[in-house]
């Protein structure tokens, strides 16, 4: 019988640790006799170097049916959203100053918009239903003739929800309207199409698919051409959007976590979607909690639950032997109740006795009977200390 | 962060919260009697609401007991209060202060309007015994 070492990490939404396999390829990358060069260079180690980044390039093109010249290699989902985002609103300034998002946005979009809102541009920010789908129409009849770009998440960060971004795709590009996905919860976990979801922009990054930290990609649609200002710049690697020394360990380290997804998605799907129902019968059992979001519409690995009758901080702290996300975490620091649960409807003390339990490739169903285990001592415990 | 002290939520929990937390020590309802009296503050809305029972005897208390919606400073602060006040004269519970229980558990100083709300409770059930005793 395996033994079980608190903390029980259930965290994967936040990051995913490095695979193994990946980790192997990336030490590779640094040994001294290992393609170290700069691939800029043209001798003979700047081409083994070049080599293996083109391999990634294909590695991460693949899972989203992209051509591998579109894939921009970034420091995350971060940076991709913020190359997107101003990159496509600054250069395409003269058609409009309008773009469409949603309320529910991660913050390295909603922050990047809040900046061009100083710069001048208007954003509309949709509001989700009360599971956190933006329907299609609602994008529909918020384009404007000054719309430029509309902006959308795929899987929302905190309760999983995915979006049709296929529906909207195909609305903004009859619209002759820039499409920008950030996919960084749902690349290699939920299908993505990049041509027949008409995405122009889609951001990713390698740390939430047992990847590397500090790299990531966007996507950059080329036929026809986008027209994409940079935000950095310097040595004009990248068809200078994003110039720098490419760091190739990094760069391997993505393209093998892409393979992985790509090969290994639907196995893991399956048994991660297992866990997690698992994990939500288990709580219904125990009763008094209620689902954030959508219950089937979301991808796999994200649960995020409002439990009645408890303080959140309690809560934390109670299960502290569970590598959870509480809803205030994303903004840590901050006591404030989660914007996507309040936009959501849900009241500040429901979004505070929120958890969000998000599991992956390594979860096993011991660590998930142990949560249970957890759960089913601290929750009645609480609940009975309550008036 | 000094030794035995945790951080899980973004605060720090001194060691006597994190055990008195734990054990929940004069925790519960006290079922309605002549000699027991109830007082309450706050609400789930605030963040903390908490009600005292006492049991008194000569303007003695002779049991307490409370319960508690809120953040663990705030349940280790009931429960550190019921702990001093057993045994204690009225007059005695009604010099308490926040302040007593700050120092004790080193509770952060972002805690004190919840500390606030534990006092009031306790005042407020010693102020209904008072009357009645």
């Amino acid at each position: 019988m395996p033994t079980i070492t608190p903390p029980i990490y259930l965290d994967y939404a936040a990051t995913t640790p490095v695979d193994p396999r990946v980790a192997a390829r990336m030490c590779e990358m640094l040994w001294a006799n290992g393609p170290h060069g700069n691939p800029s260079s043209t001798h003979d180690f700047g081409a083994k170097a070049r080599s293996v980044v083109e391999t990634a390039r294909v590695q991460v093109a693949n899972p989203i049916a992209a051509r591998p010249e579109n894939i921009v290699f970034t420091s995350g989902a971060t940076e991709s959203n913020n190359l997107a985002l101003f990159g496509a609103a600054r250069f395409h300034r003269s058609k409009g100053n309008h773009i469409v998002s949603s309320r529910t946005e991660h913050k390295a979009v909603l922050d990047a918009l809040k900046q061009l809102e100083r710069e001048g541009f208007k954003v509309t920010y949709l509001k989700p239903d009360v599971s956190g789908i933006v329907h299609p129409e609602q994008v529909i009849d918020a384009l404007q003739a000054e719309t430029i770009l509309v902006s959308l998440m795929h899987a929302n960060n905190e309760i999983g929800v995915l979006q049709d971004i296929g529906a909207v795709g195909h609305a903004c590009r009859k619209r002759d309207v820039i499409f920008h996905v950030d996919a960084a919860q749902s690349y290699g976990k939920a299908p993505i199409n990049v041509e027949a979801m008409e995405i122009d922009l889609l951001s990713m990054t390698a740390h939430k698919i047992y990847g590397p930290k500090g790299i990531g990609a966007l996507y950059v649609r080329s036929k026809p051409p986008l027209g994409l200002q940079s935000i950095m710049f310097g040595g004009g690697q990248e068809r200078g959007l994003r110039p720098g020394t490419l760091p190739t360990h990094q760069i391997v380290g993505l393209g093998v976590a892409c393979d992985l997804v790509q090969t290994e998605s639907e196995t893991d799907t399956a048994r991660i979607a297992k866990l997690r129902e698992q994990l939500w019968q288990g709580l219904k059992a125990i009763g008094g909690v209620e689902l954030n979001g959508h219950p089937s519409n979301c991808i796999a690995g994200i649960l995020n639950v409002a439990f009645h009758g408890i303080e959140g901080e309690s809560l934390q702290f109670a299960l502290r032997e569970l590598a959870v996300s509480s809803s205030a975490a994303c903004s840590s620091g901050s006591d404030e109740s989660s914007y996507v649960l309040r936009a959501l409807g849900r009241s500040d003390q429901l979004a505070q006795s929120s958890l969000r339990f998000s599991i992956g490739r390594f979860t096993t169903e011991i660590e998930i009977d142990y949560a249970l285990t957890a759960l089913n001592r601290e929750l009645p415990r609480l609940r009975a200390l309550a008036p | 962060m000094s030794s035995g002290e945790l951080n899980v939520t973004g605060f720090n929990y001194h060691p006597q919260v994190i055990e008195l937390f734990q054990r929940l020590p004069f925790a519960g309802r006290m079922e309605p009697a002549a000699d027991v009296f109830a007082g309450t503050a706050g609400g789930q809305g605030q963040g903390a609401e908490v009600h005292f029972w006492i049991k008194c005897s000569a303007g003695r208390i002779q049991a307490i007991s409370f319960q508690a919606y809120g953040c663990p400073h705030t349940v280790a602060a009931c429960a550190w209060m019921a702990q001093r006040a057993r045994g204690l004269t009225l007059a005695d519970v009604a010099r308490t202060a926040w302040m007593q229980v700050e120092r004790a558990l080193a509770v952060p100083a972002e805690k004190r309007g919840r500390l606030l709300i534990v006092e009031d409770a306790l005042l407020a059930v010693t102020k209904v015994a008072a009357k009645n005793v």
